[in-house]
């Protein structure tokens, strides 16, 4: 879905004539904003350039919104980072840093022209050569952004601390929108905190590698999207992402998880995957009570109060999880 | 003043947007906003015939938490007296949610860190009472909205 924002074709037409002049800009045509997703305010526009029509997508950083705190200019410079380094995240053109120029930073990026395979597609579950090939190329991104240097992120040291950060961040989140007592949650994180494991090694995570961010073309892929909640960590714990909140023909898992074992060395302890598989389940559940917190402040978005009501009814399976992970760990 | 009841001007409400408003819109985003505020409505007409689910939750976990306190007061006295304070935390004037939400993180920061056994009794009272009120959440869920995010 997309909807037009001619609101926003003159002052984005002016920005980007005055601070992207490599772009060749002579008019926006229009603006039109994608609604799926819960992530930056995403965009598509079409203009006209000296060299013909162009197609780009812009980001815009939020006021508010399910995973703060938005830094376009973090994204924006990791994607180049690792667009120079062989990702194939899409091309970086422009960082407005100047939130007043339409109302909020912005990045914009090529348009990626291809396909997205959802996380039951029926083209994938209808052919297998099709499928493997996809599977082949999952496994094979991942593994390479699990390798690639960065500088823009913060780097954390072997051992627990990158869990140990990534459930202070939750902590923190968690005061800040949850609106009825949440005790399962609350002890989720206790447990997620004093069980978190020494990583055997740390990396680029993507932290939301599944089918819906990658775009594909005649079989190939061609983009790797939403880039926004990358950091560094435990590589398993984007595994774990793809068995839990991103399931679907590709989750890495049984044969799958062995060949990204293989291709990387990446040695798969099963135990940690259930605590990574916890915290994932936990980060989401946070995510989606933030549904209900951004209408409090004055969002406007009323499914969100869907997505906040999911996230609350799932919170008893955080602790099926939980006994699972103490019973794996304490043995 | 509406001359209706609260309820019957909700249902009303309802009607008119599913009658008049849905059917005519075209934009897909309008349309899923419109089916999220119907199932919103569904359950504020919910609210009003069952009563606020978070005041039966609050009024479930204090009666719970002040038989714990009971029971804990002969071997942990102050542990005991300590829980009864957490309950009274919330300034009377406090709505639901805000008595929700000050009286459950007062009885967590008492029971998270405690070797008590009443704090384990309270965290299953917290536990079992989140359970209770949101087992039925999945009823209010718009499935539109759901799939329009993903």
């Amino acid at each position: 879905m997309s909807r037009p924002q001619s609101a926003m074709v003159a002052p984005l037409q002016k920005a980007l004539q005055s601070g992207a002049p490599h772009l060749g800009l002579e008019r926006v045509i229009s603006v039109e904003r994608f609604t799926s997703g819960l992530s930056s305010q995403s965009y598509s526009i079409s203009a006209e350039t000296d060299d013909g029509p162009a197609t780009w997508v812009m980001r815009l950083e939020p006021e508010h919104g399910v995973i703060p705190p938005y830094d376009i200019t973090r994204e924006y410079r990791l994607m180049a980072e690792v667009g120079a380094a062989g990702i194939l995240a899409p091309k970086t053109l422009y960082l407005e840093e100047d939130a007043s120029a339409i109302g909020g930073r912005f990045m914009l990026m090529a348009h990626v022209d291809g396909v997205v395979y959802g996380s039951r597609d029926p083209r994938l579950a209808e052919d297998p050569e099709l499928l493997a090939t996809v599977q082949d190329q999952f496994i094979e991104t991942l593994a390479r952004i699990h390798e690639t240097p960065q500088t823009v992120l913060p780097a954390f040291a072997d051992g627990p601390t990158s869990a140990r950060a990534e459930v202070e961040v939750c902590r923190r989140r968690l005061e800040k929108i949850e609106r009825i007592p949440a005790p399962i949650l609350r002890h989720t994180l206790d447990v997620l905190d004093r069980m978190a494991p020494e990583s055997q090694r740390i990396g680029l995570l993507h932290g939301d590698y599944r089918l819906p961010n990658l775009m594909w073309k005649d079989g190939k892929l061609v983009g790797v999207l939403d880039w926004e909640l990358a950091r560094v960590g435990d590589p398993l714990s984007d595994l774990a992402f793809t068995q839990t909140v991103g399931i679907g023909p590709c989750a890495v898992e049984g044969e799958l998880a062995q060949r990204y074992s293989e291709r990387t060395g990446v040695e798969i302890d099963e135990k940690l995957i259930v605590y990574y598989k916890l915290l994932e389940l936990a980060k989401s559940s946070i995510i989606g009570l933030g549904g209900a917190s951004d209408l409090a402040q004055g969002g406007d978005d009323l499914r969100l109060l869907s997505v906040a009501t999911i996230a609350t009814a799932g919170q008893p399976m955080l602790s099926v999880f939980q006994a699972q992970l103490e019973a794996l760990l304490e043995a | 003043m509406i001359l209706l009841d609260t309820s019957e001007t909700l249902a009303a409400v309802r009607r008119s947007l599913e009658a008049h408003v849905l059917p005519e819109l075209e934009d897909d985003f309008a349309r899923v906003q419109v089916l999220a505020a119907l199932r919103a409505l569904d359950e504020l007409g919910h609210r009003i015939e069952n009563g606020d689910p978070c005041d039966a939750m609050n009024r479930n976990i204090d009666a719970s938490v002040r038989a714990v306190a009971e029971e804990a007061r002969a071997e942990a006295p102050e542990f005991a007296a300590n829980l009864n304070a957490a309950l009274d935390v919330a300034p009377a004037a406090a709505s639901p949610r805000e008595r929700a939400r000050e009286v459950g993180d007062a009885l967590w920061r008492l029971v998270s860190d405690s070797e008590e056994p009443a704090a384990a009794r309270v965290f299953e009272v917290l536990r079992d009472e989140a359970i209770r009120t949101t087992a039925e959440d999945r009823e209010w869920m718009c499935d539109e909205a759901i799939a329009s995010l993903v």
